[in-house]
């Protein structure tokens, strides 16, 4: 089988593509777990809050744009700064409504009970955005044009691309040095691996407990919006990345945030691979994968212990 | 309720007793509605050794209800079989050779890792249903045909109205019911519970003591994976249609889960725990057809937050926010 260069491309842009995503809502998700340890299937919810606050933010955004009359390159960054700003919005108002019930409470509770009612707040609050935004399917036009093209071999692929791809990449590489570098991260980490003797050393447990999961909310939420453009926005359409997100946090290591773009590329690749050759099994090597890892290597790829 | 616990076969009899005898009272509706409970609470019961005694929650028993009822529904479509007993025996036999195999791979990890584990192989199954739509019908499931019970000897269709104008299938589920209901209360007294609590506890302990944590594990979950798949049979003959659906994690699979916390992990929580909540979600779909997921979600939430119990203990947990002093004497 000869592959040609037109598609080995295309294979590796959506890769790429798909990672910028899933790397966002994974290390979002596995801050939450390893400091936390909470498996937050709300975690969508987040996503979705994310998608739908930069759905209303850019339709304001988009028509002040054009009747200013300013130019491209003006449009392009009032958008990439409203998407930013609307996914920290959506993953701070998650942060802000549920995060008593997580520092305080669910903390203290076995894994499958926060399982269940994470679940629980999941259905609760997709019926909160089904209420405000209506069931009915959304398409953000207008956003695409704004950045132009990119050709690579032959094919033009939409600029927003890569305004995604690297967005993706500082965003996550400056939670990074948030985590490592700050003290603020240093205090959320010494919490994170004994509470106990953090807190007599005068550290404010549920205070880094708070800002550990409003960062991993807010890394979410601004996946979220950056993905609002690429697709139709209805109810229930976070819960595909989400299962991809859990996918990619369970093969690199509960807990570990390290690893996970280099996870995430790889899903995302055999991804776009099945997808463009059987795609039959677009989703079930994924999850065999992940059956696997938990088998053979629970503690995940990554994960050391 | 010690006291009570000694006549536990009585009152089950009566109650099964009370269900034969419900179509010939009750109206139509009431009867689809009962099937469905009976259904999930086959499927809890099985789950009762392996999540209640053993300490494993799985998410992933929707696997076996599909396989089951797939099985049902291939070899009726593609062999052109018309009748139940002949698809009995692999109806029954896919979902136990897949638990056994499948428990193999999954219970070389335990807690979250192992609930995690369950959904992605029902994951992996639902992903295969919808995909290959050529033999399985993707999206759309496949219809069930209303089948004899066997051809020749019991002319009797499933979906026939029999004694008191309910289905066959009605009786075949409160049947189903029963055998699952006894058997779960004799494996709740029998030695291999015991084991099982033992492994829940200490699972080293438990291995030096001579226990297998493997085969009595397994044992557990192929037992759940059987009521599944009954369960499965049970529901693809009543209810005609089967999709993909079964499989996916947040749909049986999920429900069992909460039926169980929500029942407490006993036998009598969780058969009165299914009947409450597919009543809460049929009335939820029925009058708030957008926002059931909002209903059936906070009534969870408010339940999994104020009451560890789960229903059985929330008459507890009301009596401790009042704090009445006449409780804790009564205690004992």
């Amino acid at each position: 089988m000869v592959i040609e260069v037109k598609t080995l491309f295309t294979i590796i842009v959506n890769a790429l593509v798909y990672t910028a995503i899933l790397s966002l809502i994974a290390v979002g998700l596995n801050l939450i777990l390893g400091v936390l340890r909470i498996l937050n299937l709300a975690h969508g919810i987040v996503m979705a809050l994310g998608a739908y606050l930069a759905l209303s933010l850019t339709t304001l955004a988009l028509e002040r744009v054009g009747s200013i009359g300013s130019s491209l390159l003006q449009g392009a960054l009032i958008i990439i700064v409203v998407l930013l700003l609307s996914g920290l919005l959506g993953g701070l108002l998650f942060a802000v409504i549920t995060g008593y019930l997580m520092v305080r409470k669910l903390i203290h509770y076995e894994a499958i009970y926060v399982l269940l009612i994470t679940y629980g707040i999941a259905l609760v609050m997709e019926d909160v955005i089904k209420f405000i935004w209506g069931p009915k399917g959304y398409v953000i036009y207008g956003i695409y044009p704004l950045f132009g093209t990119v050709e690579i071999a032959g094919i033009t692929y939409p600029g927003y691309y890569f305004i995604l791809l690297a967005t993706a990449f500082i965003v996550i590489a400056s939670t990074y040095i948030f985590i490592d570098y700050t003290s603020i991260g240093k205090i959320v980490k010494a919490v994170a691996s004994d509470r106990e003797t953090a807190v007599m050393l005068g550290m404010r447990a549920d205070m880094a407990y708070f800002i550990a999961f409003a960062v991993g909310c807010m890394l979410t939420g601004i996946g979220g919006a950056f993905t609002a453009p690429l697709l139709t926005l209805q109810p229930g359409f976070s819960l595909e990345f989400l299962l991809l997100a859990f996918i990619v946090v369970i093969i690199t290591g509960l807990g570990e945030i390290r690893g996970i773009p280099i996870v995430a590329f790889i899903i995302s690749l055999l991804r776009a691979i099945t997808v463009t050759y059987v795609p039959e099994l677009e989703m079930a090597i994924p999850f065999l994968l992940m059956m696997l890892v938990l088998a053979f290597r629970p503690q995940g790829l990554f994960g050391g212990r | 309720m010690l006291a009570l616990r000694k006549y536990d076969i009585y009152v089950y009899t009566v109650f099964i007793l009370l269900l034969l005898l419900l179509p010939i009272v009750a109206p139509r509706w009431i009867e689809f509605l009962v099937i469905i409970a009976l259904v999930y609470a086959i499927m809890v019961l099985g789950l009762i050794p392996l999540s209640g005694l053993g300490g494993l929650i799985t998410f992933g028993n929707g696997a076996f209800v599909a396989l089951s009822a797939y099985t049902i529904g291939l070899t009726t479509r593609h062999l052109g079989l018309d009748s139940l007993a002949p698809i009995l025996i692999p109806a029954l036999v896919t979902p136990v050779i897949t638990a056994l195999l499948i428990s193999l791979v999954v219970l070389r990890a335990r807690y979250v890792y192992f609930a995690l584990a369950t959904v992605a192989f029902t994951m992996l199954l639902y992903t295969l249903l919808l995909k290959l739509y050529f033999y399985t019908g993707g999206t759309d499931g496949l219809r069930i045909p209303n089948l004899f019970l066997l051809k020749g000897v019991l002319d009797l269709k499933v979906r026939d109205r029999v004694l008191g104008d309910a289905y066959t299938s009605y009786y075949l589920t409160v049947v189903v019911f029963a055998l699952v209901l006894f058997a779960t209360q004799r494996l709740v007294n029998s030695s291999f519970a015991l084991s099982l609590a033992t492994l829940r506890d200490n699972e080293r302990r438990a291995k030096m003591i001579g226990i297998n944590p493997l085969t009595t594990y397994s044992l557990a979950f192929t037992y759940s994976a059987l009521t599944a798949g009954l369960a499965g049979i049970l529901y693809a003959l009543s209810v005609g249609h089967i999709d993909p659906g079964l499989a996916y994690w947040t749909g049986p699979s999920a429900k069992i889960v909460f039926i169980l916390i929500l029942g407490g992990f006993s036998i009598p929580g969780c058969i009165l725990a299914s009947f409450l909540y597919i009543l809460a979600e049929t009335y939820a779909l029925k009058y708030l057809s957008y926002y059931w997921q909002f209903i059936v979600g906070s009534i969870l939430l408010i339940i999994l937050l104020t009451s560890p119990k789960g229903l059985l203990g929330l008459p507890e947990a009301f009596i401790k926010i009042r704090n009445l002093k006449t409780y804790l004497s009564l205690r004992r």
